[in-house]
């Protein structure tokens, strides 16, 4: 019996999903799980509860049921009553199989085929498959089905009744808005699909099932449309998903860092949601969206940046003030990164950029400070970022306490006490509202990470240093790529079509393609009528609109 | 470079020549517009450009005879291989030359204007190291870098030149042909020479999706880059007249400054 776990990683992927496939290398049988491998059924229930006891040794979880079907053939039922509703299990399953339905004449009935009659005669339960391998069975089992097996009979019943405790579908805490669906996902897979589901009420909407993890056996769902998605991208996906070897995958977190391009990059190139209407609007765009069952965030792939600082709002709000407010969201984005290492280059080099009234007041300032800037303005950007890791961490009830004395109080004090000048308090405390104004968490880190080097340099070179770090951010932008496609796209390289859709976002009449970099196969979004409103559309010529198609 | 992906499209093509034209040259390049024909500055580069353009074409027309190979590598077919061999070498030690040249001149724009007391090795070094960072990469983000920074290369420049013609004077560019048209053979030939960075369009025309678009490409870069030196000669003379501009550095100055902001690229 060899010891599949613990081998498979030595395996080519193609010669392990052969084995999967042919129920040779069974998820319960790795390694530790002693040796009660894979094979086939032979039809003695004892023997395979004696298999079952030597898979699941001394757990005292797992049920087994034992009784008659219709009062004659000797069964087991085997099953964690955890994880599935035993009041389900008992109307659905274990009173028809008991007592025959009445009109059913069961005088017939021999043994071999005594499973399949009563599959398709006798037990209401929708889902029921016939399975020969006790892999198989096994791994049903601890996914939270049943397993329903009969003296004399080779295939065993598994039956879907797992049913777990999820928690209601509530608002998506990490993306918010005003306007717009209130739907988050939760943790199982089932319930995700049906939010996209119902959203995109499309036949093209295809879903893929791997499993992926050897010990958790974590289900991932890859859904995409059928004839607009890329199927270049979508078997890219698919490879990197095969490639991945590890024991456990606990939310959709692990495979991100597995399936990303650039792992050093400080740069997420991967886009998480909670959000179902977002995941729908990224398929329509010709993405493909990855789902874990027990992670209440989808991945989205390919990513770009500028969808970084893209807002569900900004869709579904009118486009003249979102795209005013997606512009404020970019300078804060600006902000966040370069604002302290502007000020500490203008302070310590270039003092002449700033007015001479105002250079006085901050000279003022700065007057009993003991150290240089960059210095002054590490120390307050370091305690920023331990007040505000504390703050994450604290429970609720706690932290509004804890950011007012650090805010307040300790930004106050400090000033008072000389240890830093008032100035800096202020510019610190910009860089941190505009770092929380960027809708992506993940991307507002990579922002706030590049702020220290930047800094480190502007105290070195200054405005010149500044410069540079801001080129090698740049330069480095412009090399990476999300699953092919570059990353400043559709600025770089530039598509007309895409622009509509990075500072401003364009009026939905003027965006009537999908995104070309996506490559997607139909790209025709919006209709070719809707080139204005509908108001002015059917007015013709007497109003003074020409026709708002142009570019801008 | 690495395996050439034909990623790279005419438009980006464009850019990588436009932004690799223009450059330190700019800072000079009145001076020797009005060093050769005074008041003829801006005909002397307009007549500069044309003369740069027909050696392009001639680049760009043996680059399309041989679209899947750099110049190192068609001309070993071309001249034989040790010939050839050694010419590539004359190429690389041109392009060392003239980066270490750009590098030595921007390095002095930063230690007179911005950083007063840090040696020029140091503002060097750290371009340098910049630019060789950025080169690793791929041919395609070779063409991405240049494509993303050569608006903020134009718009600056452009931007001064427009603010600054209220000062210019109409008078100060006349007559158009100089005042001494004998010396304009050398200066159309030195300014052409500010224009030797185009040669890198040989590097370019195996990385391109359509290698037969060079021809086109390198007419819009020299359309981009040198309308827009003869945009810079005619503000610089118009505004400070032919005598000044000959006469102080300082008018280098007045067109260069923005260069200097937008020119810190790889």
């Amino acid at each position: 019996m060899p010891l599949f776990g613990n081998r498979t990683h030595l395996l080519s992927r193609k010669s392990r999903r052969n084995k999967r496939a042919a129920g040779n290398a069974g998820p319960s049988t790795g390694g530790d799980g002693g040796g009660a491998g894979g094979g086939r059924l032979d039809g003695r229930l004892d023997e395979l509860l004696a298999r079952a006891t030597r898979v699941f040794g001394t757990d005292t979880t797992l049920t087994v049921r034992k009784f008659r079907i219709f009062g004659m053939f000797p069964a087991a039922m085997l099953y964690f009553p955890n994880m599935l509703d035993q009041n389900t299990l008992n109307e659905t399953i274990l009173k028809p199989a008991m007592s025959a339905p009445v009109g059913l004449d069961s005088s017939d009935w021999t043994a071999p085929e005594l499973l399949d009659r009563l599959a398709s005669e006798a037990l209401w339960h929708s889902d029921c498959r016939g399975t020969v391998d006790f892999d198989a069975l096994v791994e049903a089992l601890l996914h939270g089905d049943t397993v329903l097996a009969a003296e004399g009979s080779e295939t065993a019943l598994v039956i879907g009744t797992r049913q777990i405790d999820k928690r209601g579908i509530d608002q998506p805490g990490t993306e918010q808005v005003i306007r717009g669906p209130r739907e988050g996902f939760v943790e199982p897979l089932g319930p995700n699909i049906a939010l996209i589901r119902y959203r995109l009420q499309a036949a093209e909407l295809r879903t893929r099932q791997l499993t992926v993890g050897r010990k958790t056996r974590s289900k991932v769902v890859v859904c995409y449309m059928e004839g607009l998605t890329d199927p270049a991208l979508l078997a890219e996906v698919d490879r990197r998903l095969d490639a991945i070897d590890i024991d456990a995958v606990l939310d959709s977190g692990y495979l991100e860092q597995f399936i990303e391009d650039n792992q050093w990059s400080p740069f997420p190139q991967v886009q998480y949601t909670e959000r179902p209407d977002k995941v729908v609007a990224n398929l329509l765009e010709g993405r493909v969206a990855i789902l874990v069952d027990g992670s209440p965030l989808a991945l989205i792939v390919p990513t770009v940046f500028n969808q970084f600082y893209q807002a569900v709002e900004d869709y579904t709000e009118r486009f003249l003030q979102m795209s005013a407010i997606r512009m404020a969201r970019l300078v804060a984005l600006v902000f966040s990164l370069v604002f302290p290492a502007i000020y500490v280059s203008v302070i310590s080099f270039n003092p002449e950029l700033i007015p001479t009234e105002f250079a006085v007041a901050v000279a003022g300032g700065r007057a009993g400070v003991p150290w240089p800037a960059v210095v002054e303005v590490l120390i307050i950007e370091v305690s920023m970022e331990v007040l505000r890791e504390a703050t994450i961490r604290l429970p609720q009830q706690v932290g509004g306490a804890l950011s007012i004395v650090g805010v307040l109080v300790i930004g106050q004090a400090a000033v008072a006490a000389g240890f830093a000048s008032p100035i800096t308090v202020v510019i610190i405390a910009l860089t941190t509202i505009g770092s929380f104004a960027t809708p992506a968490y993940n991307a507002a880190l990579a922002l706030r990470l590049l702020r220290f080097p930047l800094i480190i340099i502007a105290g070195i070179f200054g405005l010149y240093g500044v410069m540079i770090g801001l080129i090698l951010i740049a330069n480095h932008l412009l090399s990476l790529k999300s699953f092919g496609v570059p990353y400043l796209s559709p600025l770089v390289p530039a598509n007309a079509e895409g622009m509509k859709d990075v500072l401003i976002r364009g009026p939905l009449w003027w965006m009537k393609r999908r995104p070309e970099f996506l490559k997607p196969k139909n790209r025709v979004r919006v209709g070719p009528d809707m080139t204005e409103p509908p108001e002015t559309n059917g007015r013709g010529e007497d109003g003074g609109h020409p026709p708002s198609t142009a570019k801008e | 470079m690495t395996k050439a992906t034909r990623d790279i499209s005419a438009l980006q093509a464009t850019a990588v020549l436009v932004s690799t034209i223009i450059g330190v040259g700019v800072l000079p390049l009145p001076l020797f517009a009005v060093r050769a024909a005074n008041t003829g500055g801006p005909l002397v580069t307009l007549l500069a450009c044309v003369c740069a353009l027909v050696g392009l074409l001639f680049v760009a027309l043996l680059g399309m005879r041989f679209p899947d190979e750099t110049i190192i590598q068609y001309s070993e077919r071309l001249i034989g291989r040790w010939p050839a061999r050694a010419v590539g070498l004359c190429v690389v030690v041109f392009f060392a030359l003239l980066t270490s040249l750009t590098a030595r001149e921007f390095g002095e724009v930063v230690v007179t204007s911005v950083l007063k007391q840090t040696p020029v090795e140091v503002t060097v070094i750290v371009m340098l190291m910049l630019a060789a960072i950025s080169a690793r990469n791929t041919m395609t983000t070779f063409a991405y870098i240049h494509f993303f920074y050569v608006p903020l290369l134009l718009v600056p420049v452009l931007l001064i030149i427009i603010l600054s013609l209220k000062n210019a004077e109409l008078l100060n560019l006349q007559p158009i042909w100089g005042n001494r048209p004998a010396g304009m053979t050398e200066g159309i030939v030195t300014i052409a020479a500010l224009f030797q960075g185009s040669f890198v369009l040989t590097i370019v025309i195996p990385g391109m999706r359509k290698p037969a678009k060079a021809l086109a490409v390198s007419l819009y870069s020299i359309l981009i880059a040198g309308g827009l030196y003869v945009v810079i000669v005619i503000a610089v003379i118009g505004v400070f007249g032919a005598e000044e501009t000959r006469g102080a550095a300082v008018a280098d100055a007045g067109a260069g400054q923005g260069d200097v902001v937008a020119s810190e690229r790889a």
